[in-house]
């Protein structure tokens, strides 16, 4: 267990607070039960210590340098404050106003919400990643600095914190050790969402002293907006990547057609993470046939952004999060579409179709749907022709928590599963109870330094728990296995996660989307679409 | 009336109008972006956390909600605080008679003032002599009564114990827990136990206690009580104000944390949200960072988003 930590020790001097040692994970399940199941967590180079603060528990992720002087310090916690001041009020913060108000009043502190959460769980118990550390910090620093007569009852109502520049970079590195994920929300009694606070202090950081981890911000919605993507692709690009996937699937299945790009007037218009594009195209080619065979009016755009349905927004920055919204709403009404289908990005479902949709009013209210209920649709209609034999392997489910638990969409990905897949098991927990991969939040696209190696060894350590034990009995590496993950994000954490822990060659486990499963079931393709590394699978021992 | 009871007709008003303020802040709380939480009760057949999300062309469809399920959970959440049984059984074993007890005591008061008022239109319900020879309805009330009073009492001091010892004895519990949440729980154990003790010494079947509510209603001079009782009543009527202050009035924001964030799925389909949308995006912006501000002028949400910075 974690040592016990309090919100004043978060002010103190300038050691690292908490040391991580793998030593007090969670344990894993065979053949990671020993040492196997503790990779190290590397250090920042002494270099890198000098510039960053890692004060917190030696990572970082915003990658925020040592102030210079006493001004520099002073400025950063007077603009922090200024930043809370905002978040509390109803201009500023129309978009969480209230829920922000409840969740700061109501708190009884009854812990439930902790055993809930896989960062806390899979640290041992780390004071710091209790979800409520982080609330409780920013409820104390209101009460103290900002409530009226706030320093005259501080003690009494706990809130012995003092506000220094050490206590405002901790909290923003503390902001993110969150995926966001709100399985602690699920169980707490009261209705708290500890993770809005955690968004909310993001929002601090980010829309009032301009500070978000480069991957998010500059890299990302940044990027996103001025050249279309934020993989960096412009429209150019894409058309030459576009090409290359058309070739591409004629070579693995003999089809030959032109994908509708720009297509005025077309049912759907479909938008892919465009990381997709670079990292798995094998994920939009498979989408292209899909909508082929079904003999679906559909387009992809190749207008900024319209290519690519992330919107890292929905994880620091209300103000990145209306702009990329507002533009993909305007692309589909310039194309005349008659509904916007995202594909499969877990985090674009929950930011375009539900978070936007109180901000998009008026002509941009296009419809909006989810791209594993249009595949539902054609599964169960019989458009496609499957045969279920061809996907012989064991297939669990990895359910993103933005598509399940934030979006309610259950159901139609273990439709098609249990119609396609006959070695499909669950993972436990699963559904609206699952955990999140570890790389919610932003974390999968953070690489910088060394977050990575908390990225896999902390935050998806449950998450790989969870993958080890549905293929429990099947885990030597010459049976192939397959985790099923409808979510681009996911499946760049699953990468690094099965990198990590060398699972492929381990174990042989893989991972990818779920439209990739429908295409390999295709009767009338006759390769399979699927193919796992043979070099990577020994043989089987005698 | 005394100086007591009109203290404590006071108390009574601060606290109502204390949780009427909490409620309204609420509720004119500006509209918010959507984050519900699946699973969502009033999802109509999908108990398993299922969403109108799963139906394709949804926004065609009508929507299919139920209120049955909302209740279902309000009920067992209110009733037998299933959240906490489910998922920290250890808490649920001392909270839940603590707040059991909480209701039993809240009914207890609600007799008393019936009682009172109905002694202030005509004969006191008051001891059991008096009660039972004035008829059955001031029997039951009566006994009822006395029931809640003497169950709400006892499960409260258990309970609120109960929850002191583990909040103390818990390393986790009580990394976080102020000053503040001790004295909350502190209070309320000194109020059972006063009212406890008056009960057994001074007031066995509570007539001093209702005749106490009934001066408040009665137009006639106040007939005096014994200390004791003035006391509990005063120390009730403390209460009652300071309530309204603290995270002890989670009565309410539960309400709005469930039906207004947690289960709050309506779509934008409409003129209403639409109106709502607009205003929304009227508000000016006075965020600091340099993607957002235009010194010296606030731009507002709509203009912002339009600018592709
Ligand atoms: S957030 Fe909820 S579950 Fe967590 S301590 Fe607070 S009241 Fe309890
Ligand atoms: S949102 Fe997820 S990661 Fe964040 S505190 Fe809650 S359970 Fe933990």
């Amino acid at each position: 267990m974690g040592k016990a930590i309090t919100t004043r020790e978060l002010a103190a001097a300038d050691r690292q607070l908490v040391r991580l040692d793998p030593a007090d994970f969670v344990p894993l399940p065979p053949p990671y039960d020993g040492a196997e199941g503790q990779p190290p967590l590397r250090s920042l180079t002494e270099s890198q210590k000098q510039r960053l603060d890692d004060s917190l528990d030696g990572f970082t992720a915003l990658r925020l340098p040592h102030p210079q002087n006493r001004e520099e310090e002073e400025q950063l916690v007077r603009r922090f404050l200024d930043g809370v001041r905002r978040l509390l009020s109803a201009d500023d913060n129309w978009t969480f106003l209230g829920p922000l108000m409840l969740r700061l009043d109501y708190c009884a502190k009854c812990q439930t919400c902790a055993e809930a959460c896989p960062i806390y769980l899979a640290s041992g118990r780390q004071e710091i990643y209790r979800p409520t550390f982080r609330s409780e910090l920013l409820r104390r620093i209101i009460k103290k600095y900002l409530a009226p007569g706030g320093r005259i009852w501080s003690g009494f109502q706990g809130a012995d914190i003092d506000l220094n520049w050490r206590t405002v970079a901790r909290l923003g590195e503390l902001a993110y050790r969150c995926t966001l994920c709100r399985r602690c929300a699920q169980v707490c009694p009261i209705g708290i969402g500890n993770a809005l606070i955690t968004r909310e202090i993001r929002k601090v950081f980010s829309q009032e002293m301009g500070l978000a981890p480069a991957e998010l911000h500059r890299l990302g919605t940044v990027q996103q907006l001025k050249t279309g993507s934020s993989t960096g692709m412009t429209p150019a690009a894409l058309m030459d990547s576009i090409e290359l996937m058309q070739e591409e699937v004629e070579e693995k299945t003999g089809m030959r057609f032109e994908w509708p790009v720009d297509r005025e007037g077309a049912d759907i218009l479909l938008i892919h993470n465009a990381g997709e594009f670079l990292s798995w195209p094998e994920n939009p080619e498979a989408f292209a046939i899909v909508l082929e065979k079904a003999g679906i009016s559909w387009t992809l755009s190749s207008e900024l952004v319209g290519y690519d349905a992330v919107n890292y927004g929905v994880w620091y920055d209300d103000v990145q999060f209306a702009r990329i919204a507002r533009r993909h709403a305007e692309v589909a009404r310039k194309l005349k579409v008659k509904k916007i289908v995202i594909g499969e990005c877990g985090h674009a479902h929950k930011a375009l179709t539900v978070v936007a949709d109180r901000i998009l009013g008026g002509e941009f209210n296009i419809p909006r749907e989810s791209c594993l209920t249009l595949l539902d649709h054609l599964v169960s209609s019989g458009r496609l022709q499957l045969d279920p034999r061809r996907n012989d392997f064991p297939v669990t489910l990895h359910d993103p928590c933005n598509i399940v638990r934030l979006m309610g969409i259950v159901e139609p990905q273990r439709r098609i599963l249990r119609r396609i897949a006959p070695g499909f098991r669950e993972m436990s927990p699963s559904g609206t109870q699952n955990y999140c991969c570890g790389g919610g939040s932003g974390f999968a696209i953070m690489d910088g330094l060394n977050f990575p190696d908390w990225r896999s060894g902390v935050a998806g350590r449950m998450k790989f728990k969870q993958i080890l034990e549905a293929f429990a009995g099947e885990l030597h590496p010459s049976v192939p296995k397959y985790v099923c993950a409808p979510c681009s994000n996911c499946k760049g954490q699953l990468r690094g996660l099965l990198d990590y822990f060398h699972a492929t060659r381990k174990c042989g486990i893989y991972y990818g989307g779920l439209v990739e499963l429908i295409v390999n079931a295709m009767a009338d393709i006759e390769q399979p679409f699927i193919t796992f590394d043979a070099e990577l699978i020994p043989a089987v021992p005698a | 009336m005394s100086v007591s009871q009109g203290f404590c007709l006071l108390c009574v008003a601060v606290f109502a109008l204390g949780l009427a303020v909490r409620a309204v802040r609420y509720s004119r709380a500006p509209m918010h972006l959507r984050w519900e939480l699946y699973p969502v009760p009033h999802e109509a057949g999908k108990p398993y956390g299922g969403s109108y999300y799963e139906e394709p062309d949804w926004w065609r469809r009508p929507r299919k909600t139920s209120f049955l399920g909302d209740l279902k959970v309000m009920l067992s959440e209110i009733f037998l605080h299933a959240g906490l049984w489910h998922h920290n059984r250890k808490m649920w074993m001392v909270s839940y008679p603590f707040h059991l007890g909480i209701y039993c005591v809240a009914v207890f008061l609600l007799l008393l003032a019936a009682g009172g008022v109905a002694g202030a239109a005509g004969p006191l319900p008051g001891g059991p002599a008096a009660a039972a020879s004035s008829g059955l309805a001031p029997a039951i009330l009566h006994y009822l009564t006395l029931g809640f009073g003497l169950a709400g009492m006892l499960l409260v001091i258990l309970g609120g114990l109960g929850v002191l010892a583990r909040r103390l004895a818990n390393r986790d519990l009580r990394s976080l827990t102020a000053p503040a949440d001790y004295f909350n729980v502190g209070f309320i154990l000194a109020l059972a136990v006063t009212w406890f003790v008056t009960w057994l010494c001074v007031d066995p079947s509570f007539a001093l206690a209702r005749g106490f509510v009934r001066g408040v209603f009665d137009s006639a001079p106040a007939t005096p009580v014994p200390p004791a009782v003035a006391g509990e009543m005063v120390l009730l009527g403390l209460f009652l104000v300071y309530l309204p202050f603290t995270h002890m009035s989670h009565f309410i924001g539960k309400w709005f944390t469930y039906h207004h964030v947690r289960w709050d799925d309506s779509p934008n389909l409409g003129p209403a949200y639409e109106r709502k949308v607009a205003a929304a995006l009227n508000r000016p912006v006075g965020w600091s960072a340099p993607h957002i501000s235009n010194p010296g002028k606030k731009k507002t949400w709509a203009e912002l988003a339009r600018e592709v910075e």
